[in-house]
């Protein structure tokens, strides 16, 4: 395999994001996701390339290092941002079709809670694995998901709530999604909610982390 | 119907019970004490009990057919901290009128905590501390942490079973007291109580639903006044009721009582007021404005989420050096408390055992529990939550010194209130970066201000305009909106 794109793949591991970041320590002073980025396109090398031989294995790797405790929040917030500076030199390939993406995957938090910073690992997580990620921010409504489903045929939705009192929310939204349209996909998670509440309120997946999102989402798309 | 018999201390009643409940409902019907952190979701684990001929069940899974004899686990009375301090606020006593009216008056403070209710009786005629009671909240069965106790409140009639646990348990104090000191209830003369955002609403039956949901908004937060009779407490008729004022859904009555009963010598400017419990609450205090805010630091600290956390009751495991542990009592160990949990974490970073960034190999070994001979131990999975507890609290702070435009170096002292913060060890909480490293030699406990609040209240009228100077100093920061909250909370997660 490419040897930048190996380089690439470890500063994602690893949460290294450009030569000034001072983390990890032990890369210090060593280019980061985003430089490598631009010098793999520079030398010709697709954005396709890019996100798979590079990104997505990465990210991967991170995803299932948090599965198995072995890396906590804050790598993975490091590991995230590594892949967003990344993708900022990917994103006009995409813009463009010059580069393809697996599908798209509407992500956000239910009514009535701000809390984010799951969701947004799900959502860095989904992206560096290949996705488009329209990310609908906290406190959305049943409305905003669907209006943005039907925008995008095919897209998966997420839901993500932390609180107790916030779940009941979650199963009016799951239930107003597939009133609209019954073959909608729609995953869940969040410290409260598990695989039980997930079949009674009729939702399609839950996932006690990112990486298990991923691989629903592969499973819808293959 | 089939019968149930309940051993409690030293304690046997017998009852019927509806065949279809649940034991944990029908233990709560006995109005037993009982613990479930999770409110009876079947999660946590923690509500379990001995049932004669079966052995330990997790109450609230278990649906009871026949007759059954259940075993309560035995309980010792909940330590309470003395509400005097060398810092504490002193003021002219201004008594209410209703004081000069009967002999022998009375006044109650009541701080009400999510997991702990006190009771300070005060005698009007010197103004004494007579007597201090500290017992579980009630409310406890219904959930440990306020969430899950706001959403037992939406449930049918959730709301009045929880206004009405606290009002028995308020009468039965009075009735208790008054018997025990000899006098009529109607001697009590005046109540003030401070307490959490949602433990107030609940007190006057009031929903407190708005606090859990963004924006998270309190249908009040000024103080209110009420006779003991319209909650329907036999008291004196005239006795007044009175609920501090709070600031937010998150910085009730409790914070700010807390910072008015404190009077900081001159030396110390700018200071830091942190109570840890399952919500940290805490405030800067400038000479012009008080920054507080309120942080999800979850149940860790008080046992919950924790594979062998316990409260601090006996038999936990409440200090650790070196391998060497001490237990509450120095009964033989049963489980860690929030104290004793710092100080294994600060020995596991320390020797290296767990590494910075938080991984743990495997789970390692405490100490071996007598009564079962199994494992008390730290799991991988422990050293995670203690994490997102500690980073919660060490964000909080970080977060108000940026905001009042200060740096650590400026701080002049770190108060810490409550039961945990009264007995933590500052080595392990500093080491483990649960405060800021370079405030350990400013740190001081200060008891439970929140009481402390509540008895000045109770002692003089004068007390209230304090109370308003707090609130109208105070301004709350909402972190979950706060910009960079996202980064400061994990980069806190490091040891």
């Amino acid at each position: 395999m490419n040897e930048i794109l190996e380089q690439i793949a470890i500063c994602v591991e690893s949460g290294k994001i450009n030569n000034a970041s001072p983390f990890p320590p032990q890369m210090k002073g060593q280019d980061g996701a985003d430089e490598l980025t631009k010098q793999a396109l520079d030398s010709g090398i697709t954005a396709g390339e890019i996100l798979q031989g590079g990104l997505m294995i990465g990210m991967e790797k991170v995803g299932v290092k948090f599965r198995e405790n072995k890396v906590f929040v804050p790598q993975v917030l490091m590991s995230a941002k590594a892949m967003s500076a990344a993708m900022e030199h990917l994103k006009p390939f995409f813009a463009s079709g010059e580069a393809e993406r697996k599908g798209i995957f509407i992500i956000g938090t239910v009514e009535g809670d701000l809390h984010d910073i799951g969701k947004n690992l799900v959502a860095m997580m989904v992206e560096g694995n290949g996705y488009e990620v329209i990310d609908l921010g906290t406190d959305v409504k049943a409305e905003k998901f669907i209006e943005e489903a039907e925008k995008h045929p095919g897209s998966v939705i997420g839901l993500s709530a932390l609180l107790t009192t916030t779940m009941n929310n979650m199963e009016k939204i799951v239930k107003a999604i597939k009133d609209n349209d019954a073959s909608r996909k729609v995953c869940i998670g969040g410290a409260p909610v598990n695989d039980e509440f997930c079949q009674r309120i009729g939702a399609d997946s839950y996932n006690p982390d990112p990486q298990g999102v991923v691989e629903f989402l592969n499973s819808q798309a293959s | 119907m089939p019968k149930i018999t309940v051993h409690s201390n030293n304690k046997i009643q017998s009852t019927s019970y509806n065949e279809g409940d649940n034991l944990l409902q029908i233990i709560r019907q006995n109005e037993q004490d009982i613990t479930a952190p999770c409110g009876g979701n079947g999660t946590c684990g923690k509500c379990r009990v001995k049932v004669k001929g079966l052995g330990i069940v997790t109450a609230c899974t278990h649906y009871p057919i026949n007759d059954l004899e259940v075993y309560m686990p035995n309980e010792s009375e909940n330590k309470i901290l003395t509400a005097q301090h060398e810092y504490t606020f002193k003021q002219t006593p201004v008594p209410p009128e209703l004081a000069n009216e009967v002999d022998y008056p009375l006044g109650l403070a009541i701080d009400i905590g999510t997991t702990t209710v006190v009771f300070y009786w005060i005698n009007y005629i010197d103004q004494s501390l007579i007597k201090t009671r500290g017992i579980k909240n009630p409310q406890s069965a219904y959930g440990a942490d306020v969430i899950s106790r706001i959403n037992f409140s939406n449930s049918e009639n959730g709301l009045v079973e929880l206004q009405n646990s606290m009002l028995n348990c308020i009468q039965q104090e009075i009735n208790y007291t008054c018997n025990e000191i000899g006098v009529n209830s109607d001697r009590l003369v005046q109540i003030s109580v401070s307490g959490n955002t949602s433990m107030l609403h609940l007190l006057l039956g009031v929903s407190p639903s708005s606090i859990a949901l963004a924006p998270y908004t309190p249908q009040f937060t000024e103080a209110k006044k009420v006779t003991s009779s319209e909650l329907g407490l036999k008291t004196n008729p005239q006795t007044q009721v009175h609920l501090l004022p709070s600031i937010s859904g998150y910085v009730g009555s409790d914070i700010v009582s807390g910072l008015a009963s404190i009077e900081a010598p001159e030396q110390i400017k700018n200071y830091l007021f942190v109570d840890i419990g399952t919500n940290g609450e805490m405030a800067l205090v400038t000479p012009e404005k008080i920054y507080c805010c309120s942080t999800a630091a979850g149940p860790a600290f008080e046992g919950a989420n924790i594979s062998h956390g316990m409260a601090a009751l006996d038999g936990a495991i409440s200090s650790y050096n070196k391998g060497e542990y001490q237990t509450i009592s120095d009964e033989s160990p049963i489980g860690i408390c929030g104290s004793g949990l710092l100080d294994i974490m600060a020995y596991l970073v320390e020797n290296e055992t767990v590494s910075t960034d938080g991984f743990l190999e495997e789970n390692y070994n405490i100490a071996t529990n007598k009564i079962d001979g199994s494992s008390i131990c730290i799991s991988p999975q422990d050293v995670r939550e203690i994490q997102l507890a500690k980073s919660a609290i060490l964000s909080g702070i970080n977060i108000l010194v940026q905001s009042a435009g200060l740096s650590m170096n400026t701080i002049d002292a770190l108060f810490l209130a409550g039961g945990f913060g009264n007995y933590l060890n500052p080595e392990s909480a500093t080491r483990i970066s649960l405060l800021p490293p370079s405030l350990l030699d400013k740190t001081i406990p200060i008891g439970n201000t929140s009481g402390t609040g509540a008895i000045l209240h109770v002692k003089s009228e004068l007390f209230n305009s304090r109370l308003n100077q707090v609130v109208d100093r105070c301004e709350y920061i909402e972190l979950s909106t706060h910009e960079g909250f996202d980064l400061e909370f994990a980069m806190n997660m490091f040891f």
